[in-house]
């Protein structure tokens, strides 16, 4: 084994494990990490020899420790990856001879390929394509080593990865043909996904402060691709996750109620949108409200959430359909349910009970009165909007209320809910996302975690309502969107000065964001959502519908690119020819086979020969006297070609009517 | 079998010089290339599987690569002119070198290999001309076959490879093993009729002098250069060979001795005559007298 090629086996080894970093446990990663390390230091030490077996041994089975401890088992999408990876960094501990280089970078290839398994990003993609060509280069070392091994000069990596990219190059025609063309099969089962990560976004509980917190991450949410038109406007556009109604004195959970499953009355009216999420393992599907999805494995609940049935993988949009600004249907809540959404601990948050009450009664009791009424109290006390609203100690809705009064979407709801609640209005509060902004192309609108939100239901007249308070205290937040009111009113990061710089960062990143999730979206929706029925639309536009035609049509394409890479090779082949030889060339194609020059024979000698054919050996003697002239003495002018190429012609014309007389004879 | 490899022999007959053309050239996946398909196999189920079309292109990107693959291995062999030159006449345990020209019409590299016998030769051609050469060693005295040879290359990345095979057509004489006479002297140093190797003066060195009679100890000791003078060599002795005459049993054994005779005459420069049964080689020396005596030797 050669330093190039062991150079190749590291390079590898160090992109497998950075892209595997962000999806295996730290531990693994450190290990790994060091392995590697060692590696490069016994490389840089020239010792590229295999490894002590007993240390590979230990080495692996610590592997296997720790992915187990982990995942709890080796097989599954996440922990096969780690298995696997960790038989790729063993065999190259272990690797002595060709044959084990071959298997290593082979398996090399295989690991990379799963590790598209984990992400199908663009970084990801980036990734895989560098190993795919480190591996390559690996097996063409393996093949050149053994030629010219004198060669140690570091232009050598240069050289070679020219070489890889080239043949790359050449085959790319080849893989775009298959991957527009080569017919999509469906899956052959299922694939579960494990449910042990992180989700970012709207959980199922909310303390005050957790949608604040939100709110500063510009990071995508979820991506709705509609005719946004058909759409209401964006000060309307309220996504809807999940109902809270039961409340602690500190935390919103969700109770019971909401579990079960809502039959779908189907509805002709309304808007198809296709709903695209940024983590594809999200839990709850933002519906706009309201919304009823058209996939089977998603299911609608009570309180009008979408969630899935089944844990699965998703990269494909999900289609939705928007059931149109009035469908509130009417719900007749039962007696305990009303009971449920009207409780609240009497002993807490006294001052604002009474307010409650003072209010209601100045509104003779009428709710719709009563809910005005307690907005334009909320309007007249100077309540500021903010993302830092500080600590709240007990009794949290006094505080707010009556002293703190900053706060965020959640503070503003979750009072509002209680005011209603103490004077027997059933309200709970509803978390989501509100507005969003077109993406770059205005194609599709994207909703980020900036945009959650949180607003508050009351059950007037049979029905549930949706007012939303942060409506009257911050107008713009809703009219506008959060981007540019976050971007528009400092106020809202805080009163400290320091907080300009957290404003800055904020519109820098948001801007890198935008860009950077619209390349995603592309390389999302063209490359990796590149399914079935994208093909069939695609092929359809071209005429083609069936898989024959598809069969045909790359039969076809790859015919097509063989004969311009055979036309571009014989082009360059007589290019490189010069001009006299191209018209010696179309001069010998005229003549019999037997009349052809041999390769024993000089132009001279040949010239000769066909001379003996004709009686009129003069024109053949300047042809000969001629060439000498171009190829020996140099006198490759434009004249002498032409000249040259005007004896040619009269020699074969001399040869041919020779031929004809011979026949006749 | 025998009859494939019958056909092969008649298909792949060299005389001499051959342009390898495209229908000259066999291509098919090489060992590993058998991994390499196991590979597309597994990209391709997981791709199909898990929905997941970069594990599918990546499946598509590494088919297009094993198919490029054919070609470029391909092109390795592809128009290259092999030129066959092999002496005219070997020896018994003698290399016998075959001289292998290769030519190309347009400058590339190529990373060839060359396996004949049980030997392989790495060939790496990276000039419009380059002259390699491979090594026999016959074991028989008559016509000698070379037998197959097989060029091929799995460049670029091993996973396909292009050959072909030359047969050549050209067969070679070979000349016995020349016995060897000193080693009998050693033996028998009574024998007599041995006068040729009686020493008789130093004489200086002159230009064309064989360089095995130097008298390398007066050299050593800086006496100067001289050459050791015999006296067979003095008197010019005509040395006629006559296959009755010769003592030894068998026809091969009496050939080897007469070859030993004839390589001895060429080490001292004496001329001499060769009576075969059915040939004769009139008096002489040199490469040209040698090359006769062989070739009559090689024939009988």
């Amino acid at each position: 084994m050669s330093k190039q090629i062991y150079f190749c086996i590291l390079v590898t080894l160090a992109l497998v494990l950075v892209g595997q970093v962000a999806f295996i446990p730290v531990t693994l990663s450190g290990l790994w990490g060091g392995g590697w390390l060692i590696l490069v230091w016994r490389y840089s030490k020239q010792k590229i020899t295999p490894f002590p077996r007993l240390l590979i041994v230990f080495f692996s089975l610590l592997s296997l420790g720790l992915i187990y401890s982990n995942y709890q088992t080796l097989l599954g999408v996440e922990a096969g990856v780690a298995f696997l990876s960790t038989c790729l960094f063993a065999k190259s501990l272990e690797a002595k001879n060709t044959r084990d280089l071959l298997i290593v970078f082979n398996f090399a290839l295989f690991v990379s390929a799963s590790l598209l398994l984990h992400s199908q990003a663009f970084w990801m993609a980036v990734i895989v394509f560098s190993a795919f060509v480190m591996c390559l280069m690996g097996l063409y070392r393996i093949q050149t080593g053994l030629f010219n091994h004198h060669q140690l000069s570091s232009n050598q990596l240069k050289n070679d990865i020219k070489q890889i990219l080239k043949f790359v190059g050449i085959a790319t025609p080849f893989f775009i043909i298959l991957f527009i063309f080569f017919p999509r099969l469906p899956p052959l089962w299922a694939i579960p996904v494990q449910k042990n990560q992180a989700i970012t976004g709207i959980s199922d509980r909310m303390s005050p402060g957790d949608i604040a917190k939100l709110s500063q991450s510009s990071a995508l949410a979820f991506r709705v691709i509609a005719d946004m038109r058909q759409l209401p406007d964006r000060q309307e556009l309220y996504w809807r996750a999940l109902v809270l109604d039961e409340y602690d004195g500190t935390t919103w959970t969700s109770s019971f109620y909401n579990q079960q499953i809502k039959s779908v009355n189907s509805n002709s009216q309304g808007v198809a949108y296709q709903y695209l999420a940024a983590d594809e393992q999200a839990n709850w599907i933002m519906g706009l409200e309201y919304s009823v999805p058209l996939e089977r494995y998603l299911q609608l609940y009570q309180d009008d959430s979408i969630r899935p049935s089944k844990l699965i993988k998703r990269n494909q949009p999900i289609q939705m359909f928007w059931l149109g600004r009035t469908s509130t249907s009417s719900t007749l809540l039962s007696s305990r349910q009303i009971e449920f959404n009207t409780r609240f601990d009497h002993d807490r948050d006294e001052k604002a009970q009474q307010l409650a009450h003072q209010l209601f009664e100045q509104t003779q009791g009428q709710p719709e009165k009563y809910i005005k009424k307690v907005l334009n109290w909320y309007r007249d006390h100077d309540f500021v909007y903010t993302l830092a609203p500080g600590t709240l100690g007990s009794d949290r809705v006094d505080q707010f209320l009556f002293y703190s009064r900053k706060g965020f979407c959640e503070h503003y709801a979750s009072s509002f809910v209680m005011l209603m609640r103490y004077v027997g209005i059933p309200a709970r509060v509803v978390t989501g996302y509100q507005g969003g902004q077109f993406a770059l192309d205005r194609e599709s609108w994207e909703v980020r975690q900036l945009d959650a939100h949180a607003w508050s239901e009351v059950y007037l007249k049979g029905k549930w309502q949706r007012i939303d308070p942060t409506a009257i205290i911050a107008p713009q937040r809703i009219d506008s969107g959060m981007q540019d009111y976050l971007s528009q009113y400092q106020t809202i990061w805080g009163d400290e000065r320091s907080h300009s710089w957290q404003l800055q960062q904020f519109k820098f990143l948001t801007n890198m964001r935008i860009w950077s999730d619209y390349l995603s979206y592309q390389w999302q929706a063209k490359v990796v959502g590149y399914d079935a029925d994208k093909q069939k639309n695609w092929l359809s536009r071209l005429g083609l519908d069936s898989a024959y035609s598809y069969a045909i049509l790359l039969i076809i394409a790859i015919g097509a690119i063989l004969f311009i890479y055979i036309g571009v090779y014989w082009w360059r082949n007589l290019s490189q020819k010069e001009n006299y030889e191209r018209a010696v060339l179309s001069f010998q194609k005229q003549l019999p086979k037997h009349l052809h020059k041999r390769s024993e024979e000089t132009f001279q000698v040949w010239m000769q020969r066909l001379s003996s054919v004709d009686s009129d050996q003069k024109s053949f003697q300047q042809v000969v006297v001629l060439y000498q002239k171009i190829v020996f003495l140099e006198q490759n002018t434009q004249q002498n070609i032409q000249e040259f190429k005007k004896l040619l012609k009269v020699c074969s014309i001399a040869i041919k009517q020779s031929q004809k007389t011979c026949e006749a004879d | 079998m025998q009859r494939i490899q019958q056909w092969i022999a008649k298909r792949f007959q060299v005389n001499g010089t051959k342009t390898l053309l495209q229908k000259d050239v066999l291509v098919f996946i090489y060992k590993q290339g058998f991994l390499y398909l196991v590979l597309i196999l597994i990209t391709f189920i997981a791709g199909i599987n898990y929905a997941n079309n970069l594990i599918l292109g990546f499946c598509f990107l590494i088919s297009a690569i094993l198919w490029i693959s054919f070609y470029l291995t391909f092109k390795q062999l592809h128009v290259l002119q092999i030129d066959l030159i092999a002496a005219e006449v070997g020896q018994v345990d003698q290399p016998l070198i075959l001289k292998l020209r290769l030519n190309q019409p347009s400058i590339m590299t190529r990373y060839l290999r060359i396996q004949w016998l049980q030997q392989e030769q790495l060939i790496y051609l990276d000039q419009q001309q380059q002259t390699f050469e491979l090594a026999f060693f016959p074991k028989q005295r008559g016509l000698f076959e070379f037998g197959v040879m097989k060029i091929y290359s799995t460049y670029p990345l091993g996973l396909v490879r292009a050959w072909t095979y030359l047969y050549p057509k050209q067969k070679v004489w070979i000349a016995p093993k020349a016995y060897d006479w000193q080693k009998e002297h050693k033996n028998q140093p009574t024998n007599a009729n041995d006068s040729l190797d009686e020493f008789k003066e130093l004489r200086a060195f002159q230009q064309g002098d064989s360089y095995q009679n130097v008298a390398w100890k007066q050299v050593a000791r800086g006496q100067g250069f001289f050459i050791k003078m015999f006296e067979a060599q003095a008197n010019h002795q005509h040395l006629e060979i006559d296959y009755q005459q010769i003592p030894a049993q068998s026809h091969e054994e009496k050939l080897s001795r007469i070859m030993g005779l004839i390589e001895q005459c060429e080490q001292l420069g004496n001329d001499y005559i060769l009576i075969l049964p059915h040939a004769r080689l009139e008096s002489g020396q040199g490469q040209i007298q040698l090359l006769q005596a062989k070739l009559l030797l090689a024939q009988a």
